[in-house]
C-alpha cells in the first residue's frame, strides 16, 4: 500500500470556507482513479506543529498510481482549482512496518520528520529501532506504522512518517507524552541538547478525528 | 513526584577544564535553571586537580520536577516565545572544539533500591 499523505495551509482569507473545502475536496476525490481511500479532515487545533488546516490522506495500490492521481482529468478539473493558493506540503511513502486494529472513533496522529543527513544511516537506524517499541510500552496506540518517505512536495526533505491511532486524545497528550521510553529513550534524537540529536527541528505533528481507523 | 535526573558527562581536551567549566557556568547553568533544572552537583575525573596533559571528565548532575517538569524543560520558550532549541544547540555546538565527546543520560531510581 502507498499513502500519499497531504497538509493544506489556506491563505487567511479563505479560512472560513475550510469545511466547504473539505467537502469539495472529498467529493472529488471519489471520483480519482486508483485510490483506495481517502480520509480528509480538519487538523486538531491542539497537541500539533506545523500542521495546517487540512490533513488528506489518500492511500494506492502501487506508487505509480499515487504519482498518477494529480494528472487524472479528475483532478486537474475539479481539485487543482480548489487548491489555487493554498499552501501543499505532501509525502508519498509505501508503508513497510505497521500494525493495524480495526477499531471505531479516536484520533489519528502523524509525525512527519527529517533525519539530517549526518544521522544516516547508522543513527537513523538506531531511532527506528527504538521507535519500534513504543506500541511494546505503550497500549493506547491502537495502530501503527513507521515508513520512509519516497516522495516529497514542498520545501522540506522528509525522510520519516511515524503514524498512530489512539482512542482519544489523552492517549497522545497523555500515555505517549509520558511513557519513559518516549522521554527517557526516543527524545534524544529530536533533543538539540543531546549528541545523538538528528532530526531537523521543522517538523510536522499532526492530528486528526477518525470515526474508525483509516490506517487499514 | 519522583524528580527526574539529568547526568551531563562531557569529556574535555587536556588544558580546557578550567575555561569549560567556566563556560558551563556563566553560558549554560543560568539559562538551564530558567528551563527550571536544578544543579544537584558537579565533579570531575581525574579528581583532585586539573592536568593539562590529560582528558577531563566534567560530570553535572541536574534534576527536574518530574516528567512533567521534563517536558516543560524540553519544550522552552524565550521571553518573546520563540522556541528556545536553536539557542541551547547553539550553546553545545560553540563548545565543542573544547571537548574529545559528551553523553547526556536521563535517570530515574532503581526500582528495587
Amino acid at each position: 500500500m502507498f499513502v500519499s499523505l497531504r497538509i493544506l495551509t489556506l491563505p487567511a482569507d479563505r479560512f472560513a470556507a475550510r469545511d466547504a473545502l473539505i467537502a469539495r475536496l472529498g467529493e472529488a476525490a471519489a471520483g480519482l482513479a486508483g485510490v483506495r481511500t481517502s480520509w480528509i479532515a480538519p487538523v486538531s487545533p491542539v497537541a500539533v506543529i506545523n500542521a495546517g488546516h487540512i490533513v488528506w490522506r489518500m492511500t494506492f495500490e502501487t506508487e505509480r498510481d499515487a504519482l498518477a492521481a494529480p494528472l487524472d482529468p479528475t483532478w486537474r478539473a475539479k481539485i487543482a482549482p480548489l487548491l489555487a493558493e493554498v499552501q501543499l506540503t505532501g509525502v508519498g511513502y509505501r508503508v513497510t512496518r505497521s500494525a493495524v486494529r480495526q477499531a471505531g472513533a479516536g484520533i489519528w496522529r502523524a509525525l512527519i520528520f527529517r533525519v539530517m543527513p549526518h544521522g544516516f544511516p547508522d543513527a537513523a537506524r538506531e531511532l527506528e529501532d527504538a521507535t519500534l517499541l513504543f506500541p511494546k510500552f505503550i497500549p493506547a496506540i491502537r495502530s501503527w506504522a513507521l515508513s520512509p518517505v519516497s516522495l516529497v512536495e514542498g520545501p522540506k526533505a522528509f525522510t520519516h512518517v511515524w503514524e498512530q491511532e489512539f482512542d482519544s486524545l489523552q492517549g497522545l497528550t497523555r500515555d505517549y507524552m509520558q511513557a519513559p521510553i518516549h522521554w527517557g529513550v526516543v527524545d534524544a534524537y529530536f533533543d538539540a541538547e543531546y549528541p545523538q540529536y538528528i532530526v531537523d527541528p521543522q517538523l510536522i505533528q499532526v492530528v486528526g478525528e477518525i470515526d474508525r481507523t483509516i490506517m487499514a | 513526584m519522583t524528580r527526574v535526573l539529568i547526568l551531563d558527562e562531557i569529556v574535555v581536551k587536556p588544558g580546557q577544564a578550567a575555561a569549560y567549566r567556566e563556560a558551563y557556568r556563566t553560558g549554560y547553568r543560568p539559562g538551564a535553571e530558567h528551563r527550571g533544572m536544578r544543579l544537584d552537583g558537579a565533579w570531575q575525573s581525574p579528581p583532585g586537580q586539573d592536568y593539562d596533559e590529560l582528558p577531563t571528565t566534567l560530570y553535572y548532575l541536574w534534576s527536574v520536577e518530574g516528567v512533567d517538569g521534563w517536558w516543560a524543560m524540553r519544550m522552552s520558550r524565550k521571553a518573546d516565545g520563540s522556541d528556545e532549541r536553536f539557542d541551547k544547540l547553539a550553546w553545545w555546538q560553540a563548545h565543542e572544539h573544547l571537548t574529545l565527546s559528551r553523553k547526556r543520560s536521563i535517570l530515574t531510581p532503581q526500582p528495587d533500591a
